[in-house]
């Protein structure tokens, strides 16, 4: 398969796994509203059989509803923006801004493999001219392969650094690898690659796998490497 | 007639305590958790009539839960729930003996029927 056959479908396993499983989440929001509305609709048969209406009950599920309602809003956001990273091939990318909507938008993956996450993002942004897109799936395959190689349950650290203008974002776990995602690891070399950047695979301490992305101020060869 | 026992399953907090608020207002005897290990911990204290699980759980799968669940109570029946695009994880529960599997959002009136029929048979 070629270089960019190969992107073009990772690309497309990667979009279709976000929105599978953020549209899950979302899924589940609106079920929670269903019930609450549901209650609401029960304890009003409640009254209609003579019983005083619970009024304060009532404003504890109408708060209840606000909460979920906010917490959709800010789902369809991020799901939006995340959408929009496909609009501009190369643009200029708030990194952190970046990387917070991907934890969000991660969280399933990793709940589900009960993996806790520690992040650690400079106080000052740290503008990329870069793909965003692809930016996104790079972090994203290297958070699935660490997951992947090890053990449930594991803490997964997710570190934003400034590095010779451009960036350094290291995806490292700690507990020891019992088995690799070969596939996954030979792809983002050649990810890294069309973002101008490259990727180490450096072993830790317990054996655990670190792997650090780094990435230039601007993609080489772009136009706006000159306009910015 | 004694009333259903009723074990719900779903790491959504407020789903469960809004579903278990639902339920009980219908008389039936519900015990909520957010976890299989929660539940693993319920089943040994108490018996249940039907266990309703969401089939998308952190860490061990649905399909686990159920078997493990089980082990401990091998009369129990199961109602699972499931999202529009998982429908073959509630077939695959179904062929492993789940009674019956609803798509999120529920209506809480078929899950009443779908629990009332799994009981039945």
């Amino acid at each position: 398969m070629s270089e960019e056959k190969r992107l073009r479908e990772k690309g497309l396993a990667f979009f279709g796994s976000i929105t599978a499983s953020f549209s899950h989440e979302i899924n589940n929001v609106m079920a929670i509203i269903a019930e609450l509305a549901g209650l609401m609709e029960d304890l009003l048969r409640v009254a209609d059989q003579g019983h005083p209406p619970p009024l304060e009950r009532f404003r504890g599920i109408s708060e209840r509803i606000g909460t979920q309602v906010k917490r959709g809003e800010g789902m369809i956001k991020r799901l939006n923006r995340f959408a929009h990273t496909m609009d501009e091939p190369v643009k200029t990318v708030d990194t952190t801004d970046l990387l917070e909507d991907l934890v969000a938008l991660s969280e399933r993956p990793r709940t589900r493999r009960r993996a806790r996450l520690e992040t650690r993002f400079p106080e000052d942004k740290i503008l990329l001219v870069s793909n965003p897109f692809l930016l996104q799936q790079a972090i994203f395959s290297c958070m699935e392969l660490v997951l992947a190689a090890s053990n449930d349950k594991q803490l997964l650290r997710l570190i934003l650094e400034k590095q010779d203008g451009g960036a350094r974002i290291t995806v490292s776990g700690e507990d020891p690898i019992v088995k690799t995602d070969e596939a996954a690891l030979s792809f983002l070399p050649i990810l890294m690659e069309e973002l101008g950047g490259k990727v180490e695979f450096i072993p830790t301490g317990n054996g655990g796998l670190s792997l650090v992305l780094s990435l230039p101020s601007s993609i080489p060869g772009d136009s706006k490497n000159h306009t910015q | 007639m004694a009333p259903l026992r009723v074990l719900l399953i779903d790491d959504e907090e407020e789903l469960v305590s809004t579903l278990v608020e639902r339920l009980m207002l219908r008389g039936i005897e519900v015990d909520g958790v957010t976890s299989g290990a929660d539940a693993f911990g319920r089943v040994q204290e108490k018996r249940f009539d039907v266990v309703v699980l969401d089939m998308k759980m952190p860490g061990m799968g649905g399909l686990e839960v159920m078997r493990r669940i089980r082990r401990e109570q091998p009369g129990v029946k199961f109602v699972l729930m499931t999202g529009r695009g998982s429908l073959e994880e509630g077939e695959e529960g179904k062929q492993e003996g789940a009674s019956a599997y609803l798509l999120k959002p529920i209506n809480i009136e078929d899950l009443i029927e779908k629990m009332m029929e799994a009981v039945r048979v």
